[in-house]
């Protein structure tokens, strides 16, 4: 690596370098202002954005986690859509206003609630809260991937809604997995939670995990956090998984389409731990593990092998 | 929204001495003006909408927790676009999206053979002495913009803070080392130009 290479590295990770600056400032000045306006927002969004901006309350974004230039420009679109929703839900006569947190396949971000509690999003995932938590209880609603951290208020249980599955603490950790097609499940990092699903209800501590499927809600322990709750931290852990699980968790992740072309390979396990690897890396050590090679067609990779060994 | 017809002559500069009064509408206003202007020039450089709205939000952000204190001595204009030119720069650095910058930027790398620091605009050397003179302690700003900006001499700065005129000295002299440290690297002739 030359050493501006080396210095202009050492600048972007945050360190004060004239020559790094002046590389910045040469790239920044080769872009125009002007060169593409966004629409006017409308004057009730600025209305918003000022109360926001005088209450400290900072506008939650999300942001693509791996993100070349060219990537970014042809991920506008899915960017587009995230971002934060305000809307009114009318309850008799009291209104509460929720905000609705949205990330993109290939996002991951966190959100800090009214209440001091933190939450982490994971890729494809919606999560709504009120602005405000009034009455007895903090209730939110998710669907998608999340990790809750949350603040201990005895009086005031916080209650997530992951489809047909509720969880109540009055403050703990857990992370909660609710996609489509796949079965709900709660896995409890600290403190203890109540999980209620159908006519089931269980108890969890630190260590344990409940999945919800079909009428059952079935419990077990673990020893491996970071299996759910390492994607916080760019790393996904497999133990034994059917390929398509795997693929759809890792698509999602990296917000790319990975499918397999034949039977043979769709009917492999996969254990493996991906941490922050590029998109090309992942392709490459998944064929690895499954004796199959890749191709591109457009933004899927097609993955056919002989199956594995 | 009424108030804002009452601002809409005003210049950015008569703007944020009324904000610094404490007139709120200043601020809306001056948001206005810039809102859109600065979240396009966001935009162009890192193309998402959403983390472009994110850091001028941020700089104004910033700029109403220092409205009363802030000390602004080219544009609001300039001082606005280079505070948002910052937050692209915290953005690229902030770890998710660095790889792919690095190797846009490092395209870049011949250009600064035949570039030199003073091309780096005086206008961001004031950016970087207004955020450095707003990092300091009350009293010691206050005695530091009383000295450079309103020309009081130490006995006048004295007299009307009601301190010793030994006080007012240390307090510039604090100035001086606190601002030579944050401001060493980048600029640092140019600095010693202004400081000395």
């Amino acid at each position: 690596m030359s050493s501006i290479r080396k210095k202009l590295k050492d600048f972007l990770s945050g360190k004060d370098s004239p020559e790094g600056h002046m590389i910045y400032h040469a790239w920044y000045k080769s872009l125009d202002d002007a060169r593409e306006v966004p629409d006017d927002a409308s004057p009730a969004d600025i209305d918003r954005e000022l109360a926001e901006i005088k209450n400290g309350i900072s506008k939650q974004t999300t942001v693509p986690l791996w993100s070349p230039y060219w990537k970014v420009a042809a991920a506008v679109l899915l960017i587009a859509v995230a971002g934060v929703v305000l809307y009114t839900q009318k309850t008799f006569d009291t209104e509460v206003h929720y905000v609705e947190y949205v990330t993109a396949h290939g996002e991951h971000t966190d959100v800090m609630l009214a209440d001091g509690s933190h939450i982490w999003l994971n890729a494809g995932t919606k999560f709504r809260a009120p602005q405000a938590f009034k009455g007895d209880t903090r209730e939110v609603y998710l669907e998608g991937e999340a990790f809750f951290e949350v603040a201990h208020n005895p009086k005031q249980p916080f209650i997530v809604h992951a489809g047909e599955l509720t969880t109540t603490v009055l403050g703990t950790s857990f992370n909660v997995r609710h996609y489509t097609g796949q079965p709900t499940e709660v896995a409890v990092v600290t403190g203890k939670v109540a999980v209620q699903y159908q006519q089931n209800a269980d108890t969890l501590t630190r260590g344990q995990i409940a999945m919800a499927k079909k009428d059952n809600l079935g419990s077990w322990t673990f020893t491996d956090f970071d299996r759910y709750t390492g994607w916080r931290r760019s790393k996904l852990v497999f133990e034994d998984q059917p390929v398509q699980d795997v693929l759809q968790t890792v698509s999602r992740f990296y917000g790319v389409d990975i499918r397999v072309k034949d039977p043979a390979s769709g009917a492999c396990r996969i254990s493996t731990t991906l941490e922050s690897m590029t998109e090309k890396e992942v392709v490459d050590l998944l064929c690895l593990l499954l004796n199959a090679t890749a191709t591109r067609d457009g933004h899927v990779y097609w993955i056919s092998g002989s199956g594995c060994n | 929204m009424a108030l804002y017809q009452d601002y809409g002559e005003l210049t950015d500069e008569d703007l944020l001495d009324l904000l610094k009064q404490g007139q709120e509408g200043a601020f809306d206003c001056l948001y206005i003006r810039y809102r859109n202007k600065l979240i396009a020039a966001a935009y162009n450089r890192i193309q998402s909408r959403a983390v472009a709205e994110e850091l001028v939000q941020e700089v104004f952000t910033d700029l109403w927790h220092k409205r009363t204190s802030l000390v602004i001595t080219r544009s609001v204009s300039s001082y606005l676009f280079i505070a948002v030119k910052y937050e692209v720069l915290d953005h690229i650095r902030s770890l998710k999206v660095k790889h792919g910058y690095l190797q846009q930027l490092a395209r870049f790398e011949d250009r600064i053979t035949d570039m030199t620091r003073e091309q780096l605009d005086a206008e961001e050397l004031d950016y970087h002495l207004n955020k450095s003179i707003n990092a300091l302690p009350d009293k010691c700003r206050e005695v530091f913009k009383l000295s450079r900006f309103e020309h009081y001499t130490i006995q006048e700065i004295a007299d009307k803070l009601n301190i010793s005129p030994d006080t007012a000295k240390y307090h510039i002299s604090h100035a001086l080392k606190e601002l030579r440290i944050s401001l060493k690297d980048l600029y640092i002739f140019v600095a010693v130009l202004f400081l000395e």
